[in-house]
């Protein structure tokens, strides 16, 4: 496993999966046209340019009065949760 | 029989001379058979369609229609999951708030769509119930990621059906099913209880087959929604009243850095008449070009945020709150095997080079890189909008492509540009309707109108126009 793999398959772990050796060259593959975009945006001078995190200035209010609006029932809660035990979702122990 | 539009349904229905049993009876003999041919339902809620049924009224112009919802739009009770393994048994405790506004005019859900998964792919072949195919010729698809809600329209089952748009995600599908594809204003629709892709970009959406039910349809979504912070408080027109085909005095911008990339020589010559025929109906018409080394740059940067932005929302899906749970000794191995398990190959890719951009030691050179970039594209864009209402382009450059064909050449002008050009308006947040202009070999074609911010008006105006000068609207296939 070169170096490439290495990094990518760590960072699969830190994304939460596992990468298969089987999986390992699309995902390869994937990457150096990733890198391709990285480097076609690194020959664009940005410099004195803010990052836009969205299309436009919102208008909107983040804050609103601490009032009781939408709710759910503690069932309807734990209803997908596939382990669940007097009333919380189960699982394996944290703790020791 | 079933292939009505929104209005004439209506009139239809409310006049008494359609029954509406006989027409829904008929209706669901023809889902079976297309289900069989396209393979574009995920769920099919016959028995909740019949419910909807016997409440309406058929007062209201949406009241007793039938309606289908891409597969990512939360509904109560009803199956959600994203065409993912990871959500294939997830059925949500409440409505999106847009299938709350449709149930309250009365509409009548017919199904859930199939949808590339997590709307992340422009081909529909990522979906977990496979493929979904093309109505007009279903050795093709039908386009993605919300390929499901496009087949439906396009093959007459069912007047319209929403779908989501992240970087083409509506207007991609629709033009290759030949039906109308609008990208709203970023902000117009509320996204509350839609699974998201990615924040800054995702839109909600519809398909029609013609502009006068688009403006019925969007002006019941339009709105601000409290549960959805980036929903905006301006008011909502009466797209539908306000709309005429008078564009004399509209001043129409053709993007050629776009339209120079069209080999196709019969698209191009279909490009060319569509022009004409805005000149002919009295619209200004004149060529612009964006700068070709920031337009090489659409993909890259939408490849970036979009992936980066997925892997984060994302997150969310471990299977332990909902969704896939499979076995393991540490609650990490509980998530890592889930994720593992519960997502295709190819989401897997995009989650770990999301991930990589915005990973500290890359963050600034990939992430903020990125967004820097999407600055000077909308200062680009937003350029054009000081001197011109709407942007014209075509909405690709080729017809909907083979189920088994190859990708394309990624690096290509062609592809970077022509293919992928549509998120420009996601990354603007600007209004964006695709409208079918012609067949080549068979096969629907279709145009862009990129308007100004919240101008969803002036979008459909044009788009108005155009499709009485084309003659193309309500079109749809139900062989082949």
């Amino acid at each position: 496993m070169n170096e490439t793999e290495m990094m990518l398959k760590q960072l699969g772990r830190k994304t939460m999966f596992d990468v298969s050796d089987e999986e390992m060259p699309a995902l390869i593959e994937e990457y150096d046209v990733f890198m391709s975009h990285v480097k076609a945006l690194e020959a664009i001078d940005t410099t004195g340019v803010e990052p836009l995190a969205f299309p436009y200035e919102i208008e909107t209010t983040f804050l609103r009065e601490d009032e009781l609006t939408y709710t759910i029932h503690r069932e309807e809660a734990l209803q997908n949760a596939k382990s669940v035990q007097d009333n919380q979702i189960k699982v394996p122990k944290v703790v020791g | 029989m079933v292939q009505y539009s929104i209005e004439e349904l209506h009139r239809l229905f409310s006049s008494g001379e359609l029954n509406p049993q006989d027409y829904y009876d008929e209706l669901f003999e023809e889902v079976e058979l297309q289900q069989k041919r396209l393979n574009a339902f995920v769920t099919i809620t016959k028995d909740k369609t019949y419910q909807d049924l016997k409440n309406a009224d058929f007062k209201d112009l949406l009241n007793g229609i039938p309606y289908v919802l891409k597969d990512n739009y939360n509904t109560k009770g009803i199956k959600t999951t994203a065409s993912s393994r990871m959500l294939e048994d997830y059925v949500p405790i409440y409505n999106a708030h847009v299938v709350d506004l449709l149930t309250k005019k009365g509409v009548c859900l017919v199904g859930k769509a199939s949808m590339d998964e997590l709307a992340m792919g422009g081909t529909n072949k990522s979906a977990l119930t496979g493929p979904v195919y093309n109505p007009w010729d279903h050795t093709r698809i039908a386009g993605g990621s919300s390929g499901g809600s496009a087949a439906l329209v396009g093959s007459g089952v069912v007047p319209f059906a929403l779908g989501s748009d992240t970087g083409d995600s509506i207007r991609k599908p629709a033009g290759f099913c030949g039906v109308v594809g609008l990208k709203p204003t970023w902000g117009r629709i509320s996204r509350y209880g839609v699974i998201p892709y990615a924040s800054s970009l995702d839109t909600v959406g519809a398909f029609t087959r013609n502009v006068r039910d688009m403006a019925i349809v969007t002006e019941t979504l339009a709105g601000r929604d409290d549960r959805d912070m980036t929903s905006s408080d301006k008011p909502v027109p009466h797209y539908l009243e306000n709309l005429t085909d008078d564009i004399k005095n509209l001043k129409i911008a053709v993007l050629t850095s776009v339209s120079d990339e069209m080999r196709n020589p019969q698209i191009k010559e279909n490009f060319a008449y569509v022009v004409q025929t805005l000149k002919d109906l009295g619209a200004t018409v004149e060529n612009v070009r964006m700068p070709t080394e920031i337009m090489r740059t659409l993909l890259p940067t939408y490849t970036i945020i979009a992936n980066s932005e997925a892997t984060s929302n994302h997150s969310c899906l471990d299977g332990i709150k909902y969704g896939n749970r499979q076995a393991g000794t540490t609650t990490d191995d509980v998530m890592i095997n889930s994720r593992t398990n519960g997502f295709g190959d190819h989401i897997k890719r995009r989650f770990i080079l999301g991930n990589l951009a915005l990973a500290t030691e890359n963050q600034e050179r990939m992430f903020r890189k990125a967004q820097r970039v999407r600055r000077i594209i909308v200062g680009e864009l937003n350029k054009i909008y000081e001197n011109y209402d709407i942007i014209l382009t075509p909405n690709g450059g080729s017809v909907a492509p083979r189920v088994d064909e190859a990708s394309d050449d990624r690096l290509s002008d062609e592809y970077l540009i022509l293919e992928n050009h549509l998120c420009l308006a996601n990354f603007a947040g600007t209004p964006s309707l695709s409208l079918p202009s012609g067949f080549v070999d068979g096969m629907p074609i279709a145009v862009n109108l990129m308007g100004r911010l919240f101008e969803e008006q002036t979008v459909f105006n044009c788009a108005y126009a155009l499709e009485n000068a084309l003659g193309l609207k309500n079109q749809y296939s139900r062989e082949g």
